[in-house]
């Protein structure tokens, strides 16, 4: 059995992986540590794992770790669990600066732990079959992707930038820049960004709009805004529209849903049925930490690359011009 | 609308061919004649109306029973046909886009003022229900104050026989040809655009596939993206949305379909137009082509204002030519 420890609940993922964790037939949640006293108390019942008020002693009895705290915490909690020896998956974004990504991987490279970050998306296996399909030359030579990934406004430490690092453009760029990477084979070379504080009261982007230009001469756009209100019927999309030379494919990833209309919530809500794409992000971690050599999860590098995706775009956004993407 | 309204067509091709089935069904108005550089054409088109034949533009323009024109010739030809109309005091409703570059568009409406005629452009898209419902919508306030909107037009490449939309010089490519329609629109709904940074496939010249994406700016704040493709074998479709901070309003063409048919055998090989314009069913007198020409009709015949200026159709034609300029570049493009 894989001892995996849950470092934070901050982020609202940290739900989903616990419970995909619990279901795990070779793994277990054998604790959970968070800086605030009442999400620890709360969600170590909720998840039915054990409280530690003190991060080094979860430390000493997990094998493995996972990280969802708030996004600046992520370097602290990394080189901590790397000074103990224990392999990490990492929320997204990896870290707030391309430079702290960039750490927290040497950090665990010379400590000899494997860093991951976690971009469920890739487990997708809708996009997995986007994958193959352009691997098999179905669509010829790819010359342009559309994407988003929209949401509604999360609120909480979300909008809080001196814990988030951003808006909606740092929470919400860096899936479907992995995935544009995976799919492409390609570096980010460089970014255009419009964005905007508009959708919701305070001093956060909620809006933004980026565009990617590829190494390899492939161009894209990319939605990251927070515009779902809060009566959309679903929380947000992920969607890749795909242009070859030899056909177009449009993947919608969350799109295996029925639809409820329910007088007893007063709502309309998309009841999604899909395959649970966190399940497979779970798996591919303990099967990487306990057999090594996985090459579907993305990696400490993985993270850094996107990361400076969100530097550029931001970059733009002030300048009002294209941004070089650095590599760190 | 009194009985004399007289009309030439001037290109009949897939659109002419559109505006002519308008005009014939337009109480009051009379297709007095044709023009097409391809005879068998114009006389196609005339037949039902007895309407003259002509094989030039010219030619048609000196028929002094023809009172007002739709110029629906390929791109490229729009302003010196529009600039000779005018100087024959015919009334003008050029189709969409107006030319294919703003100085050709600030000639063609200084021509049209001189010679004191109605002239206006085939902004079609503000004709479609779904459209114009979006501006109705943002005007009540229905979304709040608009933040970001996304629109995507298009289907595969258009391929009428000439096949003149396959030289960007003729058709100025998706951007110009296909995505002018939203430009305006968006600028009618949300006014000028000021920045955009565009990427595209337009001077790349591949065979037939023509695909665009356009960042954009407006001067109020408001940041739009428009997605046009000449690329998708799927068939023509149109979406858009506008986010608001009170709301969101969707529309996707390949949802809102009030009649679906789909055919056991085969469509004959080469069945398609040059270009297919997305068909809901609508009564008759709501169809969009047919609302553009009874408009430019009323502003003709009784003075009505136009329902497009031809400044917005100008500024569309920047907005498009700037995103070409910055596909050249690739830095964003400001616009005076
Ligand atoms: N509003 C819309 O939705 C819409 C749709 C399609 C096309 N258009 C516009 O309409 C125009 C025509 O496009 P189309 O698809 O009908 O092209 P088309 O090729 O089908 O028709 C053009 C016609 O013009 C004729 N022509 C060429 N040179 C001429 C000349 N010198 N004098 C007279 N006739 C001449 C051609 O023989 C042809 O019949 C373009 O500007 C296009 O952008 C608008």
């Amino acid at each position: 059995m894989l001892k995996i420890g849950l470092l934070s609940t901050a982020h609202m993922h940290a739900a989903s992986y616990a419970a995909q964790v619990n279901a795990h037939p070779s793994a277990e949640l054998v604790g959970l540590w968070d800086d605030n006293a009442e999400r620890l108390a709360k969600q170590a019942e909720a998840y039915g794992t054990r409280a530690y008020a003190d991060a080094d002693e979860l430390l000493a009895v997990s094998d493995a770790v996972m990280i969802c705290s708030e996004n600046v915490h992520h370097k602290a909690l990394t080189e901590k669990a790397a000074a103990a020896g224990k392999p990490v998956l990492c929320e997204k974004p990896l870290a707030v600066t391309p430079d702290d990504a960039r750490s927290m991987v040497e950090t665990c490279a010379a400590a000899g732990v494997p860093l991951f970050t976690a971009f469920p998306c890739r487990f997708s296996p809708a996009f997995q079959q986007l994958r193959d399909l352009v691997g098999s030359g179905a669509l010829g030579e790819i010359l342009a992707v559309r994407g988003t990934n929209r949401g509604r406004c999360p609120g909480g430490w979300f909008v809080d930038k001196a814990l988030s690092g951003g808006g909606a453009v740092m929470d919400h760029t860096v899936h479907v820049t992995d995935l544009l990477r995976v799919l492409l084979g390609s570096e980010a070379k460089s970014v255009f960004c419009e964005a905007d504080s508009r959708l919701t009261p305070g001093d956060f982007d909620d809006t933004g709009f980026l565009a990617i230009n590829f190494e390899s001469g492939v161009f894209a756009t990319l939605d990251a805004s927070w515009s779902r209100p809060k009566t959309f019927p679903t929380w947000g999309d992920v969607t890749l529209g795909v242009t070859g030379t030899k056909g177009v494919v449009e993947l919608d990833m969350f799109a295996q849903e029925s639809v409820l209309y329910s007088d007893t919530t007063g709502r309309v809500a998309f009841q999604g049925w899909g395959s649970d794409i966190d399940g497979g992000l779970v798996k591919a971690f303990v099967r990487a930490v306990t057999e090594g050599g996985d090459s579907e999860i993305a990696t400490g590098e993985d993270g850094l690359r996107a990361v400076e995706v969100v530097e550029a775009a931001y970059e733009s956004v002030r300048t009002n011009r294209v941004a070089a993407v650095r590599h760190r | 609308m009194s009985d004399s309204l007289t009309v030439g067509i001037i290109g009949a091709g897939y659109i002419g061919t559109r505006h002519a089935a308008c005009w014939s069904r337009l109480p009051g108005a009379r297709i007095a004649a044709v023009a097409d550089i391809d005879r068998a054409k114009a006389e196609a088109l005339a037949a039902p109306a007895a309407a003259a034949v002509y094989e030039s533009a010219e030619a048609l323009l000196a028929d002094a029973s023809v009172q007002a024109v739709s110029i629906c010739t390929p791109t490229d030809l729009h302003r010196p046909i529009a600039e000779a109309a005018a100087r024959a005091g015919k009334h003008i409703l050029c189709e969409k886009p107006m030319a294919l570059t703003p100085d050709d568009c600030a000639a063609m409406t200084a021509a049209a003022e001189a010679a004191g005629v109605v002239f206006t452009v085939g902004h079609v898209v503000r004709f479609f229900p779904e459209f114009a419902d979006a501006k109705r919508q943002v005007e009540r306030g229905a979304v709040g104050n608009p933040a970001a909107v996304r629109t995507r037009r298009g289907g595969s490449f258009p391929r009428p026989e000439s096949d003149w939309y396959a030289d960007p010089k003729r058709s100025g490519g998706v951007i110009l040809d296909l995505l002018v329609h939203d430009i305006d629109w968006l600028q009618w709904c949300f006014g000028p655009i000021k920045r955009v940074y565009a990427r595209g496939l337009t001077d790349r010249g591949l065979e037939r596939l023509d695909y665009a994406l356009l960042t954009m700016r407006h001067e109020n704040g408001v940041i739009s993206h428009v997605e046009g493709t000449w690329a998708d074998p799927a068939g023509f479709a149109t979406t858009f949305e506008i986010a608001g901070d009170g709301g969101l309003l969707t529309f996707d063409s390949r949802k809102a379909r009030a009649l679906s048919f789909a055919a056991r055998a085969p469509q004959p090989e080469g069945a398609a137009p040059g270009v297919v314009v997305p068909a809901s069913p609508l009564a008759a007198e709501d169809e969009p082509f047919y609302r553009q020409i009874a408009a430019f009709a009323d502003s003709v015949v009784n003075g009505a204002p136009l329902a497009v200026d031809p400044a917005d159709a100008c500024r569309a034609v920047a907005v498009a030519a700037a995103a070409r300029e910055s596909l050249r570049t690739g830095e964003a493009v400001e616009l005076g």
